[in-house]
């Protein structure tokens, strides 16, 4: 019995100093962003001056600038939240690094719903829960070809792969298809670019997120439980079918809400929840920490977009790509190195 | 009905896919025993156990908790009566001992309720009655077989509820830790838990059940002490195994000795 004193300061509930630090710093960090993000651009503005103008006392012209970068940098934010948390729910399901929306065309399915809609010219409004119905009918395809809820987790995350190839590709017939001035529109969101994000859109979509995140977050006991496997989780009382059904549903609103936001971006969801579980050194992955650092992620990639190639934009998935794919070849080398397979 | 059962079934049939695999059991498991379930391979007992503690759907009859279908009970009920070590739990990776631990007390938390000294004190116990106090701050994968194994007990014990179900829980383990993890369950039992175990070694299985349970092909062919079931023709008839039984040296459980037999056999 001796020494158990010494470790009562590291039992759950009262560990939490390291998960809330890193809570408090990432948000920091995004708030350091997003000003930072506030005074970027062709017309360079001092931090003072964009405080000055964020409280309404700067010139109109001035002013003006920063009602446009707003949208664009709360975008970033909410898209990088939903992304970072879907993924850290998403990778639990289906106890793989691997399992991520955007590796198995979740988010391409989102973005063929949503494109479905534009072209039927609906509202946006429609046009989310379109993206959220595209998004679903790609995860009960990959579901169901790939055999059920016992699929071996590689198969899965393989034909995830396939059935995301197969909508992507239904995106871009659809852009050939339409009408010049959709099929612009829909081109610049299909690269995930933040620039187009228009205030009724985005208000849309962080409604949608003020209901999802909180509901995602609750997750993080089912979360643990599901960690242990389905039949351990059972034995503490989670229905496990049940629990993965809402982290699903859950997940995938999240993923479709981004999509809705900013296009398919892809590379947050895989990134973000494993950097949060480094991050907070924990096992098994943080919710809060990975919405975090997808948020923050997410707005740096836009901030290194916009300055990159200067006074040209490039569209924000393709910075999320480039690290994206490092990550992807440190994670192989990890695993080659370790002798594993993809399970 | 019996005052002292715990765990009842009756009439308890399930398939997987198309296959019966149980056929009609009836079962009384009593408070305070240790029973331990054999039988050859395929003949139903994983199924059984795993449907005694409803991870497995039953396609007929019932399972009975303290005199009640088991399928009435909320969840979070059951688990606080009931806890189960199914084979093949996985762990994430990095998880510590104290941490895995602290996950049993899952059915005695809620999303906004925090951290009690209840809580603690539960974590604390289990640990201590596992032998894994001093393996508290290490990482699951990084200790044996048999210790994560006593880790997993723990969480169970963790959980608060007496009585526990192991699926072939000395498998996979070399033969010290199959004893240590066994002479844990016997101690727990001796505690007050109420153990039903599916084991392989037959003479483990003689050694440490105060009730044997003997299956074959989806039906229980007989239950009792082992003493009283273990005979060489009985052996021979189940298992197909000639042997002889002679009387454990040390405990005086039968001790079976398989003869040997011409490959032709």
């Amino acid at each position: 019995m001796t020494g158990l004193a010494g470790r009562r300061q590291r039992l759950p509930g009262r560990a939490i100093a390291r998960p809330a630090l890193c809570q408090v710093a990432l948000g920091l960090v995004s708030l350091a962003l997003a000003l930072a993000c506030l005074t970027l651009g062709t017309i360079r503005l001092t931090p003072l001056q964009a405080l000055q103008a964020l409280a309404g006392q700067e010139s109109p012209a001035l002013q003006l600038l920063v009602d446009w970068r707003l949208p664009r940098i709360g975008a970033a934010l909410a898209a990088g939240a939903a992304l970072g948390l879907s993924g850290a729910l998403f990778q639990t399901l289906l106890r793989n690094p691997l399992g991520s929306p955007d590796i198995v065309g979740f988010d391409a399915g989102a973005f063929g719903g949503a494109m479905l809609a534009l072209l039927a010219g609906l509202a946006p409004a429609l046009v989310a829960l379109a993206a959220f119905g595209g998004g679903l009918a790609a995860g009960i395809l990959v579901y169901l070809a790939a055999g059920g809820l016992h699929a071996e987790r590689g198969r899965l995350i393989l034909i995830g792969i396939a059935v995301g190839a197969a909508f992507t590709a239904l995106g871009d017939w659809m852009i050939f298809v339409a009408p010049l001035d959709i099929a612009l529109v829909a081109a610049n969101w299909k690269q995930g670019a933040l620039a187009g994000v228009d205030a009724p859109r985005l208000a849309i979509g962080a409604a949608i997120l003020g209901l999802l995140l909180p509901l995602g977050l609750a997750c993080g006991r089912l979360v643990e439980a599901l960690a242990l496997g389905d039949d351990k989780a059972q034995s503490l009382g989670v229905p496990a079918g049940w629990a993965r059904l809402r982290l699903g549903l859950v997940g995938l609103g999240l993923t479709a809400t981004a999509t809705f936001i900013a296009g398919p971006i892809g590379f947050v969801a895989l990134i973000a929840p494993q950097a949060a579980r480094r991050l907070v050194g924990s096992a098994g992955l943080p919710l809060a920490t990975s919405a975090l650092f997808g948020a923050a992620f997410l707005l740096a990639s836009d901030a290194v977009a916009r300055i990159a190639l200067a006074p040209r934009s490039l569209p924000v998935g393709a910075v999320t790509a480039c690290l994206g794919g490092a990550y992807l070849a440190l994670l192989f080398g990890t695993w080659i190195r370790r002798g594993e397979r993809l399970r | 009905m019996n005052a002292g059962t715990r765990l009842r079934a009756e009439a308890l049939r399930a398939h997987h896919g198309a296959r019966e695999v149980l056929k009609g059991i009836d079962l009384a498991l009593p408070a305070g025993g240790f029973t331990v379930i054999v039988g050859p391979n395929a003949c139903g007992k994983s199924t059984l156990l795993r449907s005694l503690a409803r991870l497995h759907r039953p396609s007929g009859g019932t399972v009975l908790l303290d005199g009640l279908s088991i399928a009435r009970y909320r969840p979070r009920d059951r688990a606080r009566l009931l806890a189960v070590l199914p084979q093949g739990a996985e762990a994430p990776e990095g998880i510590t001992v104290v941490d895995l631990v602290a996950r049993g007390r899952h059915p005695h938390r809620s999303l906004f309720q925090p951290w009690t000294a209840a809580d603690q004190t539960a974590v604390e116990t289990a640990m201590v009655s596992a032998g894994v106090s001093l393996l508290a701050e290490r990482r699951l994968e990084s200790l044996s077989g048999g210790q994560r194994q006593k880790a997993w007990i723990a969480m169970a014990l963790a959980q608060g509820a007496d009585i526990l179900l192991l699926d072939e829980p000395t498998t996979f383990l070399d033969l010290a830790h199959q004893i240590d993890v066994l002479e844990l369950c016997v101690a727990l039992n001796r505690a007050g838990t109420t153990i039903v175990a599916v084991l392989h070694d037959l003479n483990q299985a003689a050694r440490y059940a105060s009730r044997l349970v003997v299956m074959r092909a989806g039906e229980i062919v007989a239950q009792g002490l082992p003493e009283d079931l273990l005979t060489p023709g009985f052996i021979d008839a189940i298992f197909h195994v000639p042997c002889i039984v002679m009387p454990d040296p040390l405990t005086g459980k039968p001790l079976i000795v398989p003869k040997p037999v011409p490959p032709s056999r």
